[in-house]
C-alpha cells in the first residue's frame, strides 16, 4: 500500500481548502419549530441548473429535474403540448440542435439511468455474507446519525452526554467506547482499527485523503459526495453555521460542525479500509481511483444525457407561462380606471405568500372599495419576540437576516400577569415531571392512567376549536386579551424612522385609506410536527401575528405620527391601523386589538367584517375540491368542516401550504386585480413612480425574490427527489431532539424538506415542479442595474434558477442570457 | 351436532360469555370482509370497521354488566371464561381498537398503497382485535396459545405494512422468532400442567394447584410449567434481553405502534394474572418475574432517558413499564398490575398517537423554562413524599380501606420524589413554595387516586411477596440515587450513559444471533438500492 501513499504530495492546506469548499456546498435546514423553506441547491446556484443536475446525479444519485415518470404523465395527459415541446427545444438551442421532438418523446419511455461515482465505502462493502447484516452505508449512516442526534439534542433526552469538545471529538469518543457496531457490521476487528483514528478533525481529514489517493482536482467533488451521503445532518450543521455567521462569527468557526461531520464520514471510510486485508484494500483503491480519474468525462456524459430532461422541464414550464402571459397581457390592454381605485375606504396589506392571492381576490370582489397590498409578511420589522414572563426569545423575520429589534409583551399589570402565568407553569411542570422520570411514570400510570380515557376519546371526533395560541399558554383567560406585543428599548426617533422605512417600502407612504388592515398569516394544524412550515416563512416559520400587531401599534402611536408628520409623511388623524391574521388553513381572518377602534372607523369596520366573512367563504369553496371537501355545502357547515380538519390530529394534509407556487409578480395591484391567478403566485406591490432611486426595487430583487426562490425550489426538490430532499412518509415520522427534524421510522439520516403528504394527495402530485417566473413592472434599465450590482441575482438568472420577465403597458418581455425578448412566440 | 347443542345450551346459560363472544366474532367477520369482500372505497371500509368495533363495544359492555350480576362463569366445557378483569380488559381493548381504527382511517387517507393497502391494514387490525378478545376469554391452554399466536400473526401484517422497508422486515423477523420460541415454551408449560391437572382447563388447573398447595407441596411438574410460562411471557412482553423488535417497529404507521404498545405487548400481564395461582406455586417463577422485571424496569428506564427521538423514547418507556408490570405480578400485587395494564395502555396509546405534538410540547417547555433542582431538595424529597404517601395510606386505613404493603409505600415515595424537587434558583414569579406546593398536592392527589383505583372490584387475590418486595424497594432506591447523581454530578455517570445510549448492546447480539441462526431475506427485493453501485463505464457504454 505504501506505493499508493507515496504517489501523493498532499499539503494540509490543500486538504483544508477542499474540505471547506465541499462544506460550502451544503444548504441549511431550519429546526421544526422555526421551519422555513430552503432551496436545497442554494449553495450551488453559481452553476447552471443542468450542470448541478448532472453533478447531483453523478455524486449522489440525486434527481434534480422532474422525473421521466412525471413528465411522461404530463405529456400523455396533454398538460405538455407539442407546441410546448418545440418551444422548449428552441429555448435550449444550440445545445438541443441534435435533439428532435421524437427523440425527446422516446426518451420518456426509458428511465434515466446515470452513472454514479462510488465512495470508498461502496467498493469496500463487497463480502459475500453482506446480506446477513446491515449494509455498511446503512450502518455508518445510522451510527453517524445517532451520534449527531445525541450531540445536538437539547430537548428530548433527559440524560444528556458531556460534549465540551467538538462533534468530531464526541464521535471519536463514542466510537472508541462502542461495543456493538463492529458486531452489527460483521467487523469483529473494528476495535483494532480504531487505534488509528486521529485525535483531531484536521488530522482525520488529512489521514483519510492521503489514504484515498485521489487526484487533487476531484477532491472537492469527492468530499461533496461524502457529505451528500449524510445530507440531512450536513444540512443541520450548515444551519448552525448559517446562524453563527448571522451572529457575526468567523467563517471557519461557523463551519466547524459541518467540517467535523465531513471528517467523521471520511474517517469511517478509512477505518473500514483498516479492517480489510491488503489485497482487498488495494482493489478498493483501484476501483475508486479509476472511477474518479474519469470524473470529468462521467460528469460531461451525465450532463449530455440530462439535456433532454432539461428540455422537458422548460416544456412543462411553457404551459403555465403561456396562461400567465395571456392573463397578464389581457389585463395590460384593459383601460386603467376599471382596475384602479381612486380612494379606497380600506387598505389591507397581506403577505406575498401564494395563499394570500385567493383571499385578496375574494375580498376585493366582496367589497370593491377595498384595496389590497402585497408585502413580505414580517412587515419589514427585523424583530425577535419573547412571550411575557418567559425567556423563550425567537426570531420573527426571514432566515436571511439577523434580528435587530426586540419585542416584548406589554399589558396593564404585567407583574400580576407574569405571576399568574408562573403559578400555572408550576402546576404543569409538576405534571410533566410525573411522567418524565422512569420510576415516577411507572406509578403515575397506575394512579392517573385512567384519566387518559378522555384524552383518547378526543381522537375520535375533532372539535371546532379556534386556533390555539401557544404564546399565551399558561395565561389565565382574563389576561389573554390584555397581552399585546410591542417594540422595546427604542427611542421615538428610531421608531419614527422604522415606521417611515416600512411605510415607504410598502408603498403606503401616500394616499392612505382611513382604515388600514395589516394582515399577517398563520396556519392551524394539530399534532403536526411540520406545522411551522405552514406558517409565515418571512416571520421565520412563525405566524405573522406579532409583526402585524407591533407594526399596527407603532403606526397608531401619536408620538410616531407626529414624528412622521415632521418628516413630511402625513397620516390623517382619523386613519387607524389594525392588525389581523389570515388563518391559511380555515381562511378566517382573526383581528387583534380592535376594541380600540375609534367611532369614525366603526361603520367601515362593520362592512369590512362582512366582506371578510364572504371572502373567506369564497376561498373555502375554491379550495374545497383539492382537499376532498364538499364545495356545495352551506357556508356554516363548510366552515365547521375546515375547523374540524384543522383540529384533527390524524390529518396529514391540513392544507396544501404553498404547493403549486409558480410565479412572483412585483407590480402594482392594478396589473393583477380581478385576475384569477389560482393561488399560485406571490404578489408584491411595487410602484416604480414612487421609487426614484430604485432602492425599493433593489430590496425586492435581493430579499423577497430570494425567499420565493427558496420556497419554489423546496417544493421543486421535494417533488422531484422526495427521498433525499423530502422528508418522506408522514405516518412514519419520528421527531428527533424535540424539534431538530424527523427520522422516517427508526432512524437513518435526518430528513429534510417537505413530506410526501405535503405535495401528493395519494392520487396525484399537488405541486408542479416549475421554476419560478418572476414578473417585474419596472424599466429595463432599473432591473439591469440591479442584476449588474448583485452577483447572487445574476447567478440565479444566468444559471436558470428562475425566469425573469418584465411587464409594462406594451406587454411582456423575458430575459434570456442577458437579452430581453418579446413573449409573442410563447403566446 | 351434539357438541353444538351442548355449546349453545351452555352459552344460553352463560349469557355473559356469549355476549363477550360477540365482539371477536364481529371483528372476525369484518376482517374477512375487508380481506376478501366487495369493498368499494376506503371511506366505506373504515365506516364498516368502526361500526363493527363500536357494536362489539356495546356487547362487551353488556358482557361486563352480566358478569358483574352473575359472576364467575365458564362456558363450553371449560374452554371460555369471563372474570371481572377480563371483562374490563375486553372493554379497554375494544375501545382502544375503536380509537385506533378511527385515527387510522383518517391518517392513512391518500396513502400510496391505496385501497388494497388499507384493506390489508383494516383486516389485520380487526384480526388482532378478534384474537386479543379470544385470548382474554380463553380458559384453556390450547385456546390461549392459539389466540396469542394469532395476535402475533395478525400484528405481523401490520408491522410489515410497508413491505419495502428493510428495517420493518428485520424487526418483524426478530419478533417472529421470539413468538415461536414463546409458543414452544407455552406448549411445554401446557403439556406439563395438563398432565398434572388432568385437563387443559385453566380454571381446573388453578383448583388443582390450590389443592396441592393446601397440602403443603406443589409438584415439580407444575413448578416447571410455571417457569416455562414465565419465560414465554418474558419473550412476549419484550423484556430485556429480547426487547429489540419492539424498539424497531417505528417502521409501521403511528397507530400500529399505539396498538402494539397499548393493546398487545401488555397481554403478558393478563396471562400472568390469569395464571397467578400456578405462578405463586413456584418460588423460582416468582423470583424470575421479579428479577427480570426489576432489571428491565431499571435498565430500560435508564435507556429511555437517553433517547433522542420521541417514538424510540416511548418504546423504551414501554419496555421499562412492562418490566415494572411483570415485577408487580411476581410480587403478587395483582391489583396494581391490573391497574398498570389499564393505565399504561391508555397513557401509551395517547402518547403514540400524539407523538408528533412533541414539537409543540417542546415549545411549551421552553416557555416554562428548565430549572436545576437544588441539592438539598434532591436529598430530602423522598422523605417528604414518604410522609405524604404514608399519611394518605394511614388515613385510608382508618376508613378500613387497605391498599398495599408498606414496602410498596416506600417504592411510591421514591418514585414520586422528583415531584418535590425545588429549583436551585427560583424563576421570576415562581417561588420555591409554589413549586413544592404544587408538587405536594400532586403527590397527594396521585396517592389518593391510586388508593381509590385499588378498590376497583377486579376480584383478584393479592399474594404479597414480602422478601422480594423489600428488595424491589431497595432497587428503586438505587434508581433514585442514580437520578440524584445524574442531576448533580452527571459526569460521574458518563460511562454508564454511554452504555445506556447503546441499549447495553443487548440487541446487537440478539440481532446477529437471529440472523445467523435463522437467516431470512429481510432486504426487500424490489426497492431502489440507494447504495447499489456499478462501474460507470458499463452504464455509459450501455446507453450511448
Amino acid at each position: 500500500m505504501n506505493d499508493l501513499v507515496a504517489e501523493l504530495k498532499t499539503t494540509p492546506a490543500q486538504v483544508t481548502e477542499a474540505c471547506a469548499q465541499a462544506c460550502q456546498m451544503m444548504a441549511p435546514t431550519w429546526p421544526l419549530d422555526r421551519s422555513i423553506a430552503v432551496n436545497p441547491h442554494w449553495q450551488r446556484v453559481g452553476r447552471p441548473v443542468l450542470e448541478v443536475a448532472a453533478r447531483m446525479a453523478v455524486l449522489a444519485g440525486i434527481q434534480v429535474l422532474p422525473t421521466r415518470a412525471y413528465i411522461s404523465e404530463a405529456w400523455q395527459s396533454g398538460r405538455i403540448s407539442e407546441a410546448d415541446l418545440s418551444w422548449a427545444l428552441q429555448q435550449k438551442l444550440p445545445h438541443s440542435a441534435s435533439l428532435t421532438p421524437k427523440q425527446c418523446i422516446e426518451a420518456l419511455s426509458r428511465p434515466q439511468t446515470l452513472p454514479r461515482l462510488p465512495l470508498l465505502i461502496d467498493v469496500l462493502d463487497d463480502d459475500p455474507a453482506r446480506h446477513k447484516r446491515l449494509s455498511w452505508r446503512q450502518a455508518v449512516t445510522h451510527q453517524v446519525s445517532q451520534t449527531c442526534a445525541a450531540y445536538f439534542d437539547e430537548h428530548q433526552a433527559d440524560w444528556q452526554p458531556q460534549r465540551d469538545e467538538g462533534l468530531y471529538a464526541f464521535w471519536r469518543d463514542t466510537l472508541q467506547h462502542d461495543h456493538g457496531i463492529g458486531l452489527l457490521m460483521g467487523l469483529p476487528h473494528l476495535k483494532q482499527g480504531l487505534s488509528a483514528l486521529p485525535a483531531t478533525r484536521e488530522d482525520a481529514e488529512r489521514w483519510a485523503m492521503q489514504r484515498l489517493g485521489l487526484p487533487t482536482e476531484v477532491w472537492a467533488d469527492y468530499l461533496e459526495a461524502v457529505l451528500l451521503s449524510i445530507n440531512g445532518w450536513a444540512s443541520w450543521c450548515a444551519y448552525l453555521g448559517w446562524q453563527a455567521k448571522l451572529n457575526g462569527e468567523a467563517a471557519d468557526k461557523a463551519q466547524a460542525p459541518l467540517r467535523d461531520l465531513l471528517a467523521i464520514r471520511l474517517a469511517w471510510g478509512a477505518l473500514l479500509l483498516e479492517c480489510k486485508d491488503d489485497k482487498a484494500a488495494r482493489q478498493a483503491f483501484e476501483a475508486v481511483q479509476s472511477e474518479w480519474r474519469q470524473a470529468k468525462a462521467v460528469l460531461a456524459h451525465a450532463q449530455a444525457r440530462l439535456l433532454v430532461d432539461e428540455v422537458w422541464q422548460v416544456a412543462l414550464e411553457a404551459g403555465y407561462q403561456r396562461q400567465l402571459a395571456q392573463l397578464l397581457t389581457s389585463q395590460a390592454k384593459q383601460p386603467k380606471p376599471a382596475t384602479t381605485l381612486e380612494s379606497p375606504q380600506v387598505q389591507a396589506a397581506f403577505c406575498i405568500d401564494v395563499r394570500s392571492e385567493p383571499l385578496r381576490r375574494a375580498l376585493e370582489t366582496a367589497w370593491p372599495a377595498v384595496q389590497t397590498v402585497g408585502f413580505a409578511g414580517f412587515f419589514g420589522l427585523p424583530v425577535a419576540y419573547t412571550p411575557l414572563g418567559t425567556t423563550a426569545r425567537r426570531p420573527q423575520l426571514p432566515g436571511l437576516l439577523a434580528p435587530t429589534l426586540d419585542v416584548l409583551d406589554t399589558g396593564p399589570d404585567a407583574q400580576a400577569m407574569v405571576q399568574a402565568r408562573q403559578n400555572r407553569f408550576a402546576w404543569s411542570e409538576a405534571l410533566q415531571t410525573a411522567s418524565r422520570w422512569p420510576a415516577a411514570a411507572f406509578s403515575f400510570v397506575e394512579a392517573a392512567g385512567l384519566g387518559y380515557l378522555g384524552k383518547l376519546g378526543r381522537w375520535l371526533a375533532p372539535g371546532h376549536n379556534e386556533r390555539p395560541r401557544d404564546d399565551l399558554a399558561g395565561m389565565p383567560t382574563r389576561y389573554r386579551p390584555l397581552c399585546c406585543p410591542a417594540l422595546t428599548g427604542l427611542s421615538t426617533e428610531a421608531k419614527v424612522s422604522s415606521a417611515a422605512r416600512v411605510l415607504h417600502a410598502m408603498g403606503l407612504d401616500h394616499d392612505l385609506a382611513p382604515l388600514v388592515l395589516l394582515v399577517g398569516h398563520g396556519s392551524h394544524s394539530t399534532n403536526n410536527a411540520h406545522a411551522a412550515s405552514l406558517d409565515c416563512g418571512a416571520c421565520g416559520g412563525q405566524t405573522g401575528e406579532v409583526n402585524a400587531r407591533v407594526l399596527a401599534g407603532l403606526l397608531n402611536e401619536p408620538d410616531v405620527r407626529a414624528g412622521l408628520q415632521a418628516k413630511g409623511l402625513s397620516i390623517a388623524p382619523d386613519t387607524v391601523f389594525v392588525a389581523a391574521l389570515h388563518n391559511t388553513t380555515t381562511d378566517e381572518v382573526e383581528v387583534f386589538d380592535a376594541d380600540a377602534l375609534p367611532e369614525s372607523a366603526q361603520s367601515s369596520w362593520a362592512q369590512l367584517q362582512t366582506a371578510l366573512h364572504q371572502a373567506g367563504d369564497q376561498v373555502r369553496r375554491e379550495r374545497a375540491p383539492s382537499l376532498g371537501m364538499d364545495a356545495q355545502a352551506d357556508a356554516a357547515s363548510l366552515f365547521k368542516a375546515y375547523r374540524r380538519r384543522a383540529n384533527d390530529g390524524a390529518q396529514t394534509r391540513p392544507e396544501w401550504g404553498l404547493a403549486g407556487n409558480a410565479a412572483f409578480i412585483i407590480a402594482p395591484r392594478a396589473r393583477t386585480r380581478g385576475l384569477n391567478l389560482g393561488g399560485r403566485t406571490f404578489l408584491h406591490d411595487y410602484d416604480v413612480s414612487h421609487d426614484a432611486d430604485g432602492s425599493v426595487l433593489e430590496l425586492l430583487m435581493t430579499a423577497p425574490m430570494l425567499v420565493t426562490n427558496w420556497i419554489n425550489w423546496q417544493y421543486h426538490a421535494s417533488t422531484c427527489e422526495p427521498a433525499r430532499f423530502g422528508s418522506g412518509n408522514k405516518v412514519l415520522h419520528n421527531v428527533v431532539g424535540g424539534k431538530l427534524g424527523v427520522f422516517e421510522g427508526n432512524g437513518g439520516d435526518l430528513r429534510i424538506g417537505l413530506s410526501q403528504q405535503s405535495v401528493h394527495d395519494g392520487v396525484q402530485w399537488m405541486h408542479e415542479p416549475l421554476r419560478l417566473t418572476v414578473v417585474i413592472d419596472a424599466p429595463r434599465a432599473a432591473v439591469e442595474a440591479i442584476v449588474a450590482k448583485h452577483t447572487i441575482v445574476r447567478q440565479l438568472l444566468d444559471n436558470e434558477w428562475l425566469h425573469l420577465w418584465r411587464i409594462d403597458d406594451a406587454g411582456l418581455q423575458r430575459r434570456v442570457h442577458g437579452q430581453w425578448h418579446g413573449l409573442e412566440a410563447l403566446q | 351436532m351434539d357438541q353444538w347443542a351442548v355449546f349453545s345450551a351452555s352459552l344460553a346459560s352463560n349469557l355473559a360469555v356469549a355476549l363477550a363472544l360477540v365482539a371477536p366474532a364481529l371483528a372476525l367477520l369484518v376482517a374477512a370482509w375487508a380481506h376478501t369482500g366487495q369493498v368499494s372505497s376506503t371511506a366505506r371500509l373504515w365506516r364498516a370497521v368502526q361500526g363493527v368495533i363500536w357494536a362489539g363495544l356495546i356487547a362487551s359492555a353488556g358482557a361486563a354488566v352480566s358478569q358483574a350480576i352473575s359472576p364467575a362463569q365458564t362456558a363450553w366445557g371449560g374452554l371460555l371464561a369471563l372474570t371481572p378483569l377480563s371483562a374490563t380488559l375486553a372493554l379497554l381493548v375494544q375501545g382502544l381498537a375503536g380509537v385506533i381504527a378511527s385515527f387510522s382511517g383518517r391518517y392513512l387517507q391518500g396513502d400510496a398503497q391505496g385501497l388494497a393497502g388499507q384493506r390489508r391494514y383494516a383486516a389485520a387490525l380487526a384480526g388482532v382485535l378478534a384474537s386479543v378478545q379470544v385470548l382474554l376469554l380463553a380458559d384453556h391452554w390450547l385456546l390461549l396459545i392459539a389466540a396469542w399466536a394469532a395476535v402475533g400473526a395478525c400484528l405481523q401484517r401490520l408491522l410489515c405494512f410497508y413491505a419495502d422497508r428493510p428495517f420493518a422486515l428485520l424487526a418483524a423477523h426478530k419478533k417472529r422468532l421470539a413468538d415461536r420460541l414463546a409458543d414452544i415454551l407455552l406448549l411445554g408449560a401446557a403439556a406439563l400442567a395438563w398432565q398434572e391437572a388432568g385437563s387443559g382447563s385453566l380454571s381446573q388447573l388453578a383448583q388443582h394447584v390450590a389443592q396441592q398447595a393446601s397440602q403443603g407441596a406443589v409438584s415439580l411438574g407444575l413448578q416447571t410449567s410455571a417457569v416455562l410460562l414465565v419465560l414465554a411471557v418474558v419473550l412476549r412482553t419484550a423484556l430485556l434481553p429480547v426487547h429489540g423488535w419492539i424498539i424497531q417497529v417505528m417502521e409501521a404507521p403511528t397507530p400500529v405502534s399505539a396498538l402494539l404498545h397499548a393493546g398487545v405487548v401488555n397481554l403478558g400481564g393478563w396471562v400472568l394474572i390469569r395464571q397467578s395461582s400456578l405462578i405463586e406455586a413456584s418460588p423460582v417463577a416468582r423470583w424470575l418475574l421479579v428479577g427480570m422485571g426489576v432489571i428491565t424496569a431499571l435498565l430500560a428506564g435508564m435507556v429511555m432517558m437517553t433517547r433522542i427521538s420521541i417514538k424510540v423514547r416511548l418504546a423504551w418507556s414501554t419496555v421499562a413499564q412492562m418490566g415494572f408490570m411483570v415485577m408487580e405480578c411476581g410480587l403478587g400485587l395483582y391489583t396494581l398490575a391490573a391497574l398498570h395494564l389499564l393505565g399504561h395502555s391508555l397513557y401509551k396509546a395517547h402518547a403514540f398517537l400524539s407523538s408528533s405534538s412533541v414539537v409543540q410540547q417542546t415549545r411549551l417547555q421552553q416557555l416554562r423554562g428548565q430549572t436545576m433542582p437544588a441539592t438539598w431538595s434532591l436529598l430530602i424529597a423522598p422523605a417528604l413524599t414518604l410522609a405524604v404517601v404514608a399519611s394518605i395510606q394511614a388515613l385510608f386505613a382508618l376508613m378500613s380501606i387497605h391498599s398495599w404493603p408498606w414496602w410498596w409505600t416506600v417504592v411510591l415515595a421514591l418514585a414520586w420524589a422528583p415531584l418535590l424537587w425545588a429549583p436551585a434558583h427560583a424563576q421570576a414569579g415562581r417561588s420555591i413554595a409554589m413549586v413544592l406546593g404544587a408538587g405536594t398536592a400532586l403527590v397527594a392527589g396521585l396517592a389518593v387516586l391510586a388508593t381509590l383505583a385499588h378498590t376497583l372490584p377486579f376480584g383478584l387475590n393479592e399474594a404479597p411477596f414480602g422478601a422480594a418486595g423489600w428488595l424491589v424497594a431497595l432497587a428503586m432506591g438505587l434508581m433514585y440515587a442514580a437520578l440524584v447523581v445524574l442531576q448533580r454530578w452527571p459526569q460521574a455517570l458518563s460511562a454508564w450513559r454511554r452504555w445506556s445510549y447503546a441499549g447495553f448492546y443487548v440487541d446487537e447480539v440478539y440481532t446477529r444471533l437471529t440472523l445467523s441462526l435463522w437467516p431470512a431475506r429481510w432486504t426487500p427485493r424490489k426497492t431502489k438500492q440507494q447504495d447499489a453501485w456499478a462501474p460507470s463505464s458499463s452504464l455509459m457504454a450501455a446507453q450511448d
